[in-house]
């Protein structure tokens, strides 16, 4: 301790002789050493800005006499005085002199208070030891931090030129790489042209057979149709017959009513004979009328005058069968039939066969040197965002590309990807929000050490979130506060080694 | 576009109008509008008069039901009288305002009452009342003019409680008519019709409009909320004209003019305490206060108005000629004279009895003492009150506080409180502290009080239901709530949601919230915590109109609809008694309130709730705080900045140097908007109002003395200029321009981009000094003037002394010991006089002698200070460091001082020809000591 008192004595020495003052104990109350020229107490004073001279014994006469307030450093009579304390073993301090006497103890050497109406003791060795600590932590962290962000200054540089390098390569190539993948492409047209030929025809074939054998089998089943239709064998059909039907439900209401069947079997009520019903009825119903005799004749261990459809093996909830599942039974039903019909479908031949395969290589082939081509260019566009992206004077901020940050206060946790995004989460669930996405660097003095997110998410009734991260000096990369001082702007705090500007560099934490 | 982009604003922003009752829709209001002029039905019974010194008692019957009502004019010392009319035999009891007048009005002596044919003239000093028996009316005589007529155009309705008739079931509405009916059953059973005109059964339209009224009468539904009228219709109102009067002020809250409209057009003014979203101006809807008293002015006569009645009011003001209404035995007064104007106003409301004060002047101040000799002049606020206050919705947390106070050091801007509204509660129950934002708020305090500054925390009146909460649990196992209509706890939404209302109707409930205010109590406060008290009037998110509903039940069996407006009194006198018995009735209270009624001024200050901003309602701020002012409430102000939306910084800056020459000076901002802490500005604009506040704080011992004669004469402190110039008709209807006291005359700027600005000085050759420039110009003129964004339009007037300090610190307290800079504006005389009012700032020792009012006299070329009282032996060491003397023409060959310890010693000084302008450096006398500064030529 004696030894930093010393250290500040030689300070105050020091200032004296630079100034030339012979007297330093005459300097007025107040007046900062730097000045201590124009108090000349031999001489009347001239206030600093020329405004007036006045008799020496009007300096700090507690009465304001000169319009900048240099007459009264250490009264509190000008509006604009400034009183300067010494604060031995702390630092210096300035402040508007109307703190001088105010009951409020400013300096730490109490210099500041002496009308008696309050004692101020003298804690500048335990403020200044405490301040020294400070700084020397503050001094450490910065050195540490210096040190990281020389490496990855060093490391953000690399990263450019090797960025630089791997652009111009992949320009070099791109042009080959293009004139493959069209080339490629053209190749793929002409084999699936081919291919689609054929395939073409032989699909229509199958077409023609198709419809070929649909006929024949309606016509076939029409015959068992009016004979199932014909209940009571009699060669006609009544109204009767048509009612106990389900497939003439056209309206779905669970029963064929007597408009429903007259719309089967016109006005006249009844169908005479098998030629009026294949005339008259078959091609209107025969795709339903088909399909219902299937399914009787699929499922006979169930009584034809049951109306329910077949329930799936597998369906043991039999309480819950919905129309939906009663949909399937029937398509399962139809699709069966289908084959029963058609027969299987044909084998492509060995011609047609070959033709695909082609097809399919040559597809191959173009989608490989295609996506070639869009990795390349996807690369190209990425190397170009990141060359053309500020990440500091130095490249210091380079390294932070890719990573995020998080913060957890009470109700969220708060995240940030440099150069990327800001979001935020509440803890107790729900969707992310985006705070907004980077935009610039808008630090006044200092530009890197502010950067702005913008248009997060929109507020009601407000304007879209954005974020304002200020960045400074740590020894690690930590998100240590988020707040939200207006509605839907917030700001965070970043401490990065990347914002360590020098080596002990102590500019910023002035006030402490 | 634009017009297109206007439209759209309006329809966007604003009040929901549709929330707020118009006339048309509150039955009483109508039926009472509806009646037809100059058929009164009211008249004296004859052998009911009787008279018992200042008193003359009376009947009076309806002659419509034969009602009988009765009545008293009482004669009140200080020019005033006072009418009564009651039911004299009522079904139920009528609501009479308590605690609201002081104390029982002293009786004027010398009453001579004389009988004649046609009524009774009362004689005092040089009044005359005259009351006339066919129908009944009331003319008042000042100095042999009429002044004031009462009933003159037979408006008088008293509907007396009554039973309810019988409905004929068919007329009834399908729905829900057994429950209505239920409710007063015994009633329908019994009762014959009264009242009711007869059926004309043939005309269904009759019987619809018919039921329409009763339905009115008896039950009235608002949007979804119906009031159940237990007891029918109860309103009373009654007319007053004012002869040879074109202006009436008063009436407040509205955002209107200061002189009164006419409202022949459109609604009437109305009274009912409600929470107004986003508030118009230039219209006569309600809002959070209600004062029911009105000035009437003209060069020649001042009279007051006091309608002292808590329920919903109504007033109609209408322009007429004298010569339509006067009587007869009147009519030579006006000879010559036929176009006379006269001012018309028709007051009714929902329920209670009729009670008006009359004041006779005969000048403005004269009715203001007179008003402030019945409801109390305003309260003395502590100094710190009415220095610059800074809040916002919301401060977040202990960081946040600390943050916020450092910046105003860091840029040597003065402030003393700091405030913090809902959100630093744990979940809006307030008495509590969010734990997580404000864990130590004891420490906070202490950190702002080392400073000498204050904090003030929101208590509004609604109670979160929570039986977690304290509060709730003892006021419900206590029963303190208001109740509902069916006798339960009346619970409504507000902040906290579910939440219900204390009865401060209930004396004992008062109490109890004000020993909540206890230190013990209030876990966290200190005794440099104030309160603010919001949402009182009250405001109910799902009630009726953004309120109780009227049928609520309060103490003493009174429904809501006889105390709605005086609810909100009650939770501020409770507030300030909790906290002046919390400083052992040592420390004067400061409380903050929304709501207001007449007796409001004794417990604290009130604001213009939650304005806008914009330019406009800058201005509209103006005659709003003056209204308010006019009716006895002079601590009053309007958020700097507005509350909603965000101010440009030109309004923002424009609008901190309009309030620090207003009343009540506090910046405070809605939780959505941007903060706009003064160093948030550009540093030029904040520089502008960094001066303009440092501004106010030097002229605080001006503001202060000023708030020392409120507290003694009442009266507004931001004065309308035809309070101190009543017969400059031209100051008639100013608002844009005001005094402060009667020598400082602001003209805030506000408007945008203003490059210049007319100001109107008043005053027959009187001087008015620019208290910048110090330029002098002389009255009455008008005078157009360049201006730039740092300039503040003030002007001392000629003939004046005022105190300041000069000296200003980080806040007021810090300046207690502070020298005094006089500014000695002289008057073409050469003279000027001024007063200072000094005691320790905080405390009520004043009250107990522990004060010093001091006379400061400019006369033949002496400098004197005397006592200006009596009473009062306060010691300050505060000294007078400089004397400005404005209006000077010949330099002094010689200034010296004589006071207690010197004579004749000898000052330096500086004169200033161009400009008249003498300044003495420090005479070094103490301010309240007798002493004299002679100037030899």
């Amino acid at each position: 301790m004696p030894a930093q008192k010393l250290l500040w004595l030689a300070y105050f020495i020091y200032v004296a002789m630079l100034t030339n003052v012979s007297q330093a104990v005459a300097l007025p109350k107040g007046a900062q050493p730097s000045l201590a020229s124009n108090y000349d107490s031999s001489r009347p004073f001239r206030c600093l800005d020329g405004s007036a001279t006045i008799d020496f014994s009007s300096v700090n006469d507690n009465y304001c006499d000169c319009s900048d307030g240099s007459d009264e450093p250490g009264t509190s009579a000008c509006p604009n005085g400034r009183f300067h304390c010494l604060n031995a073993g702390y630092k210096p301090l300035t402040f508007p002199s109307s703190r001088v006497n105010d009951g409020i103890c400013d300096c730490c050497d109490g210099t500041d208070e002496y009308d008696g109406k309050i004692s101020c003791q003298n804690t500048c060795d335990e403020v200044g030891a405490k301040y020294r600590e400070e700084l020397k932590k503050l001094q450490e962290e910065a050195e540490k931090g210096y040190t990281l962000r020389l490496q990855y200054i060093k490391e953000g540089l690399e990263a450019k030129e090797k960025n630089k390098a791997r652009l111009q390569t992949l320009k070099a190539n791109i042009e080959s790489i293009k004139l493959k993948t069209s080339e490629l492409e053209a190749k793929k047209n002409e084999a699936e042209a081919l291919e689609k030929q054929e395939l073409d025809a032989f699909e229509k074939k199958w077409e023609e057979t198709k419809s070929a054998k649909r006929d024949e089998y309606y016509k076939s089943k029409s015959r068992s149709v009016f004979n199932d239709l014909d209940s009571n064998k009699d060669g006609s059909i009544t109204v009767d017959e048509i009612i106990s039907n389900r497939v003439f439900d056209t309206d779905g209401n669970g029963e064929v009513s007597e408009e429903e069947a007259k719309e089967v079997m016109g006005e006249a009520g009844t169908i005479s004979s098998y030629d009026n019903f294949v005339t008259d009825v078959w091609p209107k119903w025969n795709d339903k009328l088909v399909n219902i005799k299937s399914a009787t004749s699929n499922s006979e261990n169930l009584s034809t005058e049951q109306q329910t459809p077949d329930i799936d093996e597998d369906n043991i909830d039999n309480d819950i069968v919905t129309e939906d599942e009663d949909e399937i039974a029937r398509e399962h039903v139809t699709t069966t039939q289908e084959e029963d019909i058609y027969g299987q479908k044909p084998e492509h031949d060995k011609h047609l066969k070959n033709l695909i395969a082609a097809a399919d290589k040559a597809r191959l082939e173009h989608k490989t040197s295609d996506d070639e081509k869009n990795n390349v260019e996807n690369e190209i566009g990425e190397i170009e965002k990141a060359l053309g992206g500020d990440f500091g004077l130095e490249e210091e901020f380079a390294y932070l590309r890719g990573k995020c940050f998080q913060f957890t206060d009470r109700e969220y946790t708060y995240e940030i990807c440099p150069f990327n995004k800001v979001t935020q989460s509440s803890k107790s669930g729900g969707s992310q929000t985006s705070l907004g996405t980077w935009g610039s660097w808008i630090g006044s003095e200092n530009k890197y050490s502010r950067m702005k997110y913008e248009g997060g998410q929109n507020c009601w009734n407000g304007p879209d979130r954005s974020a304002t991260i200020i960045l400074s000096c740590g020894t690690e990369d930590t998100l240590i506060s988020a707040s939200e001082p207006n509605r839907c702007e917030y700001l965070m705090e970043l401490k990065t080694p990347a914002s360590c500007n020098s080596r002990g560099d102590k500019s910023s934490h002035d006030e402490l | 576009l634009l017009v297109v982009l206007a439209i759209i604003t309006v329809a966007v922003n604003g009040v929901d109008r549709s929330n707020f009752k118009t006339c048309s829709e509150s039955s009483f209001c109508k039926r009472n509008r509806e009646i037809t002029p100059n058929q009164s039905p009211y008249d004296v019974i004859d052998d009911s008069i009787s008279i018992d010194g200042s008193k003359i008692n009376f009947d009076i019957r309806n002659n419509g039901n034969n009602a009988i009502l009765a009545a008293t004019i009482t004669v009140l010392r200080n020019a005033k009288a006072r009418l009564r009319i009651k039911e004299k035999d009522p079904l139920f009891p009528r609501y009479e305002v308590e605690d609201v007048l002081i104390k029982e009005s002293e009786e004027e002596t010398g009453v001579l009452a004389n009988r004649d044919d046609q009524g009774i003239q009362v004689n005092f000093r040089d009044k005359q009342i005259i009351l006339t028996l066919k129908p009944f009316r009331i003319d008042f005589l000042v100095s042999n003019a009429l002044v004031m007529s009462v009933n003159s155009r037979g408006l008088m309705n008293f509907e007396n409680y009554r039973k309810k008739p019988i409905i004929p079931e068919a007329s009834k509405p399908a729905d829900e008519s057994t429950a209505g009916a239920a409710e007063g059953d015994e009633a329908v059973n019994e009762a014959k019709p009264e009242d009711v005109p007869t059926m004309d059964e043939n005309a269904e339209e009759k019987v619809k409009q018919r039921d329409q009224e009763l339905q009115g009468m008896w039950e009235e539904t608002y949007k979804t909320h119906t009031d159940s009228k237990p007891k029918g219709p109860s309103s009373i109102g009654l007319d007053f004209s004012f002869p040879g009067v074109e202006h009436v002020y008063g009436i407040p809250e509205h955002a209107d003019s200061l002189a009164l409209k006419s409202t022949s057009d459109g609604d009437p003014y109305r009274l009912y305490n409600l929470d107004v979203f986003e508030y118009d101006i230039n219209n006569p809807m309600a809002l959070y206060g209600s004062i029911p008293f009105m000035l009437a002015h003209c060069a020649k006569s001042t009279v007051g108005l006091f309608w002292m009645n808590a329920a919903e009011t109504w007033i109609d003001i209408s322009s007429n000629k004298a010569k339509d209404s006067i009587l007869s035995r009147f009519a030579s007064m006006l000879k010559g004279n036929e176009e006379m104007p006269q001012i018309d106003t028709h007051w009714f409301s929902e329920s209670g009895i009729i009670d008006v004060f009359f004041m006779f002047g005969p000048r403005p101040k004269d009715v203001f003492e007179q008003y402030a000799s019945l409801t109390g002049p305003s309260y003395l606020p502590p100094l710190f009150a009415i220095a610059y206050h800074q809040s916002r919705w919301n401060y977040n947390d202990e960081d946040d506080v600390r943050a916020v106070d450092a910046k105003f050091d860091e840029y040597d801007i003065p402030y003393d409180v700091l405030w913090l509204d809902i959100e630093h509660t744990d979940g809006k129950k307030y008495f509590t502290w969010d734990s997580t934002k404000f864990p130590s708020p004891e420490n906070m305090l202490k950190g702002l009080a080392a400073k000498g500054r204050k904090m003030v925390t929101i208590v509004d009146p609604h109670i979160k239901r929570d039986s977690g909460y304290g509060i709730d649990q003892d006021a419900s196992s206590q029963g303190r709530y208001v109740k509902n209509k069916d006798d339960n706890v009346y619970e409504g939404w507000c902040w906290p949601g579910s939440s219900s209302w204390i009865d401060f109707i209930n004396p004992e409930h008062r109490d109890w919230w004000a020993s909540r205010f206890s230190i013990d109590n209030y876990a966290g406060s200190t005794d440099s915590l104030f309160i603010w008290n919001d949402m009182n009037e009250p405001s109910v998110f799902n009630g009726p109109e953004i309120t109780m509903h009227k049928d609520a039940k309060h103490f003493g069996d009174w429904e809501h609809r006889d105390i709605h407006n005086i609810f909100g009194l009650y939770v501020h006198k409770a507030t300030a008694d909790g906290l002046i018995a919390r400083s052992g009735f040592k420390e004067r209270p400061f409380v903050l309130s929304r709501a207001f009624f007449a007796g409001s001024q004794r417990f604290g200050a009130i604001w213009t709730g939650d304005n806008t901003a914009s330019w406009d309602q800058l201005k509209i701020s103006m005659p709003m705080i003056m209204s308010i002012g006019v009716a006895g409430l002079p601590f009053a102000g309007a958020d700097v900045g507005g509350f909603f939306k965000n101010p440009d910084e030109e309004l923002l800056v424009r609008w901190y140097q309009a309030a620090a020459y207003q009343p009540f000076f506090r910046a405070h901002a809605h939780i959505d908007t941007r903060r706009r802490e003064p160093w948030l500005l550009a540093e030029a604009n904040m520089n502008i109002v960094r001066d303009a506040i440092r501004a106010r704080y030097a002229l605080l011992p001006f503001w202060y003395t000023l708030f020392y004669h409120a507290s003694i004469k009442g009266g507004p402190i931001m004065r309308p200029l035809f309070v101190e110039y009543p017969e400059d008709a031209s100051t008639f209807a100013l608002s844009d321009e005001y005094l402060i006291g009667s020598d400082l005359l602001v003209k805030p700027v506000t408007d945008a981009g203003a490059s210049s600005i007319s100001v109107y000085f008043p005053g027959n050759n009187q001087l008015w000094y620019d208290t910048e420039t110090y330029k002098w110009l002389t009255g009455p003129r008008t005078v157009s003037m360049s201006i730039s964004l740092n300039k503040i339009p003030v002007f001392q007037r000629g003939g004046s002394i005022v105190p300041r300090k000069e000296r200003i610190r980080r806040c007021s307290s810090l300046m207690y010991d502070d020298p005094y800079t006089l500014t000695v504006a002289l008057n073409r005389k050469g003279q000027a006089v001024g007063q200072l009012y000094v005691d320790d700032g905080h405390s009520f020792d004043y009250s107990k002698g522990e004060f010093s009012l001091r006379k400061f006299t400019f006369e033949n070329n002496v400098l004197s200070s005397r006592p200006a009282s009596a009473y009062g032996n306060y010691r300050t060491n505060s000294w007078l460091e400089k004397v400005v003397i404005l209006g000077l023409k010949n330099k002094p060959s010689k200034v010296s001082v004589s006071g207690k310890n010197s004579t004749g010693r000898k000052l330096k000084f500086k004169y200033d020809r161009e400009n008249r302008l003498l300044v003495v450096k420090k005479p070094e006398v103490i301010i309240v000591d007798d002493w004299e500064i002679d100037f030899k030529f």
